[in-house]
């Protein structure tokens, strides 16, 4: 298919996008302590920050490697280690980057951005209970990396509590673990932590939070300034190193573009017709096919579940700065979990139905990902809830995280799409009819 | 009694008036539902029908045991529960409650956040959930929990699993007057009735089996290791094959039975202890100190210990397609058990009897090494 | 104005010539590898039929796979639309389609103008495609064309543990092994492609009068099956290849009118 350039990219993106190559880069430099931990880091950047350690991820470093096509060669590598298939495409494929690692004693000569530097320690974290094997992934990378580790278990109140009657002790818990991982931090690298620098730090890390809650708003306007090729490139300082001074900025300069887009008019596609919800997992391997989505004049408002960080939280005078990161933490699902009982259930599924409303959603593409479960599992139930609450139907895009030989004939998809557009038109009519809003009738 | 009517007895207990609470998992402390005269009951899964209605709300890609579970539920299998309980434990099971939940709408339904790490605040987060399980019973029941009654469902529990492990010492003999496939049976059984009933079946099968005489011959005996089976079937097949299945890690069977509740002055010390301690899955996260050796060392060190006592030849690994924490720990228990110095077998199934076939040649030939 | 629809499929070209809503003329033929070839074939068999001065003025609108590769075409439509639009003209009143193809199983639900409302597929299934039907001839030795008749003598058909078709396969060898008729196997085959069909269905909560189309509606067995699963009469066209072809003949007429 040929590649194309339908939308209009943020000026911005592209510096979000070099973010991450800085950062391996300063890691291979060797100066400072290295961690590797799950995305989002459990909140607890603030505190690797005012330590001096740079957090890496094995997970966004094997989408680069997907982006720069670089997967296919890791993962037959990591077929020969008794590692069943089904596994987490991310995982294998830091799996085969390690076993060439360890054969060549040191960084691959081909590895994307020079390599992921050596870990002094791991941080795997049970992020809202998400993803069990994104933790236990870090009991077999031990295997070819042998450090200690701290698991940052970060508890989410199932829909059967009384959010009022166990709110403290879930957020107390997590207050608890942030000092204990600051106490294993300080013995593994025989640093002692800055108090003023971690201040500076979890403030930073409320900022940067903010301002891109801020700018996910934005999106909400129609048309629509910003694409989900976009919201990805511009994840990484947000997602990965919030408490960086850098990221602060870099998300202020964000938002100040999206502003002016906003206030003149002017969409991420020329012809918005169609704004559709993704979920969940891009597929950095083959990002293109959304061109084809926005010729057609769909565009993606609002992508994932775990990705947009929830609204800010309300922080009390003189708060301690290890509780004031827990808040910020609990803030991203916090309006959800307070209502999951007696609704969906989940905070999940309630996420997804009130983005679909707020972001007048004319349908949503399941991106049912063969190799992660974490972000599959639930797919059905979402398109049903979806259809169910809010009359808003569903496409299934069948596919992989990294390996891009997964992928549907792109024949297909187009075919499909052009069907799924006469469906999301019915379905705009029956909201049209029960009143609910419809952002191009 | 067949398996196929295991839910008789608890169908009966309900017809006279008892409530019936459905559990994942054996991270549910039942010591609760017990000590309020509410019936627990394993939900099962289903090898002997394919899933057909679960795949509405869930990929076929997701673990095939959870969604076996949840689609006898949706046949209506479970129609006599009055509740259900769950643990969070793995991703898979805790989103399949939720959905459990939306769809089935039980009268009743709690999940215990079980934590997946071991660090001191661990044990401080555990103890309020499980007050806030307590409460959440006596709601349901219009009455509270005494320490009184908390300590002596407590020692039922204790008795029972005692009995258990018990019946697991006839299969140290050589050969074992209990086969593997009838120990399971008796065991899916005996995680079927109320813990009272559960023991008195268990003492009958004591008396019956003191009296029963040696089989013969002696055969290649097997550590069977992995996610859970609550069907015959599979042991059934290894028997086939000739070898006798002596002891297990699974959580249908020694992972359940073999901790207990130490009677402590308050009851909830002895409650957080074998929950967050002693209860074993790879699920839980425990943070590597020193080195991954070591730490692999901690974690399976029973499974030196089973060997060793059990007598066992050699370790069948089976994971049902789609568990991915037990396939992440595959390769590190696979060198333990050769580190040990026993052959292994990796099997990989999808929780259907017609998926076994395939499985036969690979297992027969195994237990020809094994001669 | 003749319009041509042509539908390009991975087994089976399928043709429809259409003049003013009115079918002239049909026709359907294997797919080679090379789909260009199959299309100008197709093409050529149509001007051998009817009265045209010249290729030029026969109006080609293509779908299926291969849709792309006929040079002709006037657009590619996308496979679903063609098929509800081409049912719509043969039976109004259905509002569900199940399409059986060689490669897989589409369920589309449409309104009374036959525009689609929603629909779902099945890709990566063999159980539920052509392919699985042709596994399942060569074990039982029993002639494609003859399964459907010889299932229906089945008084009690198989009940198979699984719903896939890579264990299905064993599980009919060890059943003939084990002496079962082979009307009884087959008519146990039909209900897993049955049930398939039917959890497909279910996802997009069918309405309605529901046909059945694609090369699996010429097989009576799996038509009767689905009937049973779901308890109900479906609609056959007489030539349940062709309507996707239809379909797309019926939507380029329209757009050569706009």
């Amino acid at each position: 298919m040929k590649k194309t350039t339908a939308t209009k990219s943020t000026e911005t993106a592209r510096k979000g996008a070099r973010f991450p190559k800085r950062k391996y880069r300063e890691a291979l430099e060797g100066e400072k302590p290295v961690a590797w931990g799950m995305a989002r880091l459990g909140g607890a950047h603030a505190i690797l920050k005012a330590l001096d350690v740079i957090p890496l991820y094995p997970e966004n470093y094997a989408t680069v490697c997907a982006a720069k096509q670089m997967s296919v060669p890791y993962l037959d590598l990591c077929a020969g280690e008794g590692l069943s298939r089904y596994l987490c495409g991310y995982f294998r494929t830091d799996v085969g980057y390690l076993c060439k690692y360890l054969k060549e004693g040191r960084e691959p000569e081909d590895a994307p951005w020079g390599g992921m530097a050596k870990p002094d320690f791991f941080l795997p974290n049970w992020r809202w209970k998400l993803c069990d094997e994104g933790v236990k992934f870090f009991h077999t990378l031990g295997r070819y990396m042998d450090v200690p580790s701290y698991c940052l278990d970060l508890p989410v109140p199932p829909s059967t509590h009384n959010y009022e009657e166990i709110k403290d002790y879930y957020i107390q818990y997590i207050v608890d673990q942030y000092k204990e991982l600051r106490g294993f931090i300080e013995k593994v690298t025989g640093r002692k932590m800055d108090m003023d620098k971690f201040e500076e730090a979890v403030d930073n890390t409320l900022e940067t939070n903010r301002l891109w809650y801020e700018c996910h708003e934005l999106r909400k306007e129609v048309p629509c300034p910003m694409p989900a090729q976009d919201a990805w490139s511009c994840l990484p300082p947000g997602y990965f190193w919030p408490a960086d001074k850098e990221s602060v900025e870099f998300y202020r300069e964000l938002y100040e573009e999206l502003k002016y887009r906003v206030a003149n008019k002017i969409g991420a596609v020329p012809n918005e017709r169609y704004r559709l919800l993704f979920t969940e997992g891009a597929p950095y391997h083959s990002l293109w096919i959304f061109d084809y989505f926005y010729e057609i004049g769909a565009i993606i408002v609002i992508e994932g579940a775990y990705y947009a960080p929830g609204p800010p939280p309300e922080i009390p005078e003189g708060a301690d700065p290890f509780y004031k990161l827990a808040l910020r933490y609990w803030a991203d699902y916090e309006p959800w979990l307070r209502k999951a009982k007696g609704s969906t259930e989940t905070w999940e599924t309630d996420r997804f139905l009130d983005w679909a409303r707020d972001y007048k959603c004319d349908g949503g593409i399941m991106h049912h990902c063969l190799d992660c479960r974490t972000v599959s599992v639930l797919l059905p139930h979402i398109k049903n809830v979806l259809l169910r609450h809010a009359y808003i139907p569903c496409y299934f895009l069948e596919d992989c995280l990294v390996d891009p030989r997964d992928l549907p004939p792109v024949e297909r998809i187009k075919s499909e799409m052009q069907a799924f557009l006469e469906v999301m038109d019915h379905h705009k009519d029956i909201r049209k009819k029960k009143g609910l809003p419809v952002a191009h009738p | 009694m067949s398996l196929q009517d295991r839910s008789q007895r608890a169908q009966e207990l309900r017809r006279e008036g008892k409530r019936i609470i459905g559990y994942f998992c054996c991270y549910v402390p039942l010591e609760f539902l017990t000590a309020l005269d509410f019936v627990p009951y394993r939900i099962w899964a289903n090898m002997q029908e394919p899933i057909s209605e679960a795949n509405l709300h869930f990929i076929p890609t997701a673990c095939h045991y959870a969604r076996s579970c949840f689609n006898n539920a949706l046949k209506g299998y479970y129609d006599f529960f009055d509740g259900v309980v769950g643990a969070k434990t793995c991703d898979t099971f805790d989103r399949m409650f939720q959905v459990w939940k939306y769809v089935l709408k039980p009268e009743y339904s709690h999940v215990v956040h079980t934590p997946n790490a071991n660090h001191p605040s661990s044990y401080t987060f555990f103890r309020s959930e499980l007050k806030t399980f307590k409460k959440s019973l006596e709601r349901a029941a219009g009455r509270e929990i005494s320490d009184k009654d908390l300590r002596e469902a407590i020692r039922l529990h204790n008795n029972n699993r005692r009995l258990v492990r018990q019946l697991y010492e006839f299969r140290k003999e050589s050969p074992p007057r209990i086969s593997g496939s009838e120990l399971a049976h008796t065991v899916i059984l005996a995680m079927s009735l109320p813990v009272q009933e559960s023991t008195r079946m268990l003492e009958e099968k004591m008396g019956e089996l003191e009296n029963r005489p040696r089989p013969e011959p002696v055969k290649p005996r097997i550590l069977l290791w992995g996610t859970p089976v609550d069907d015959i079937s599979l042991i059934q097949l290894i028997e086939e094959c000739g070898a006798d299945v002596v002891m297990d890690d699974i959580c249908v069977g020694s992972r359940h039975y073999w901790p207990d509740v130490a009677e402590t002055d308050d009851p909830l010390d002895g409650l957080v202890e074998r929950y967050m301690d002693k209860l074993v899955c790879p699920f839980k996260f425990w943070d590597v100190t020193t080195t991954h050796r070591q730490d692999v060392e901690k974690r399976y060190s029973y499974l030196k210990q089973y060997a060793k006592e059990f007598g066992a030849d050699g370790a069948i690994m089976q994971v049902v397609t789609y568990c991915a924490i037990h396939a992440l720990d595959v390769p590190d228990v696979r060198d333990y058990f050769h580190e040990m110095g026993l052959p292994v077998l990796t099997l990989e199934h999808d929780y259907n009897v017609a998926t076994f076939s395939s499985l036969r040649t690979r297992v027969q030939a195994f237990i020809e090494t094994l001669d | 104005m003749y319009v041509l629809g042509l539908d390009v499929g991975s087994v089976v070209t399928k043709s429809v010539l259409m003049d003013d809503r009115k079918i002239v003329f049909s026709n359907t033929g294997y797919s080679s590898g090379d789909f260009q070839s199959t299309a100008s074939a197709m093409i050529d068999a149509v001007l051998e039929r009817v009265d045209l001065d010249g290729r030029d003025s026969l109006r080609v609108f293509s779908t299926g796979c291969g849709a792309e590769m006929v040079p002709s075409s006037k657009a590619h439509l996308n496979d679903i639309s063609c098929q509800a639009r081409g049912v719509n003209y043969l039976f109004p009143s259905i509002r569900t389609i199940i399409e059986i193809s060689g490669r897989s199983t589409k369920v589309i639900k449409v309104d009374g103008q036959g525009r689609v409302v929603n629909f779902a597929t099945s890709e990566r299934c063999a159980a539920s495609s052509g392919k699985f039907l042709q596994l399942i001839s060569r074990i039982t030795g029993i002639d494609i064309d003859r399964m459907g008749e010889v299932s229906l003598r089945s008084k009690k058909g198989v009940k198979f543990t699984t719903g896939c078709a890579v264990f299905a396969e064993t599980e009919v060898i060890s059943r003939i092994a084990e002496g079962i008729t082979v009307e009884d196997i087959l008519a146990g085959v039909y209900e897993i492609m049955a049930n398939k069909a039917f959890n497909l269905l279910r996802g997009i909560e069918p309405e309605g009068d529901i046909a059945v189309t694609g090369g699996g509606a010429k097989d009576s067995g799996l038509v009767r099956a689905i009937e049973r699963r779901l308890e109900r009469e479906v609609y056959v066209p007489k030539e349940p290849f062709i309507t996707a072809a239809l379909g797309a003949a019926l939507i380029g007429e329209e757009r050569l009118q706009e």
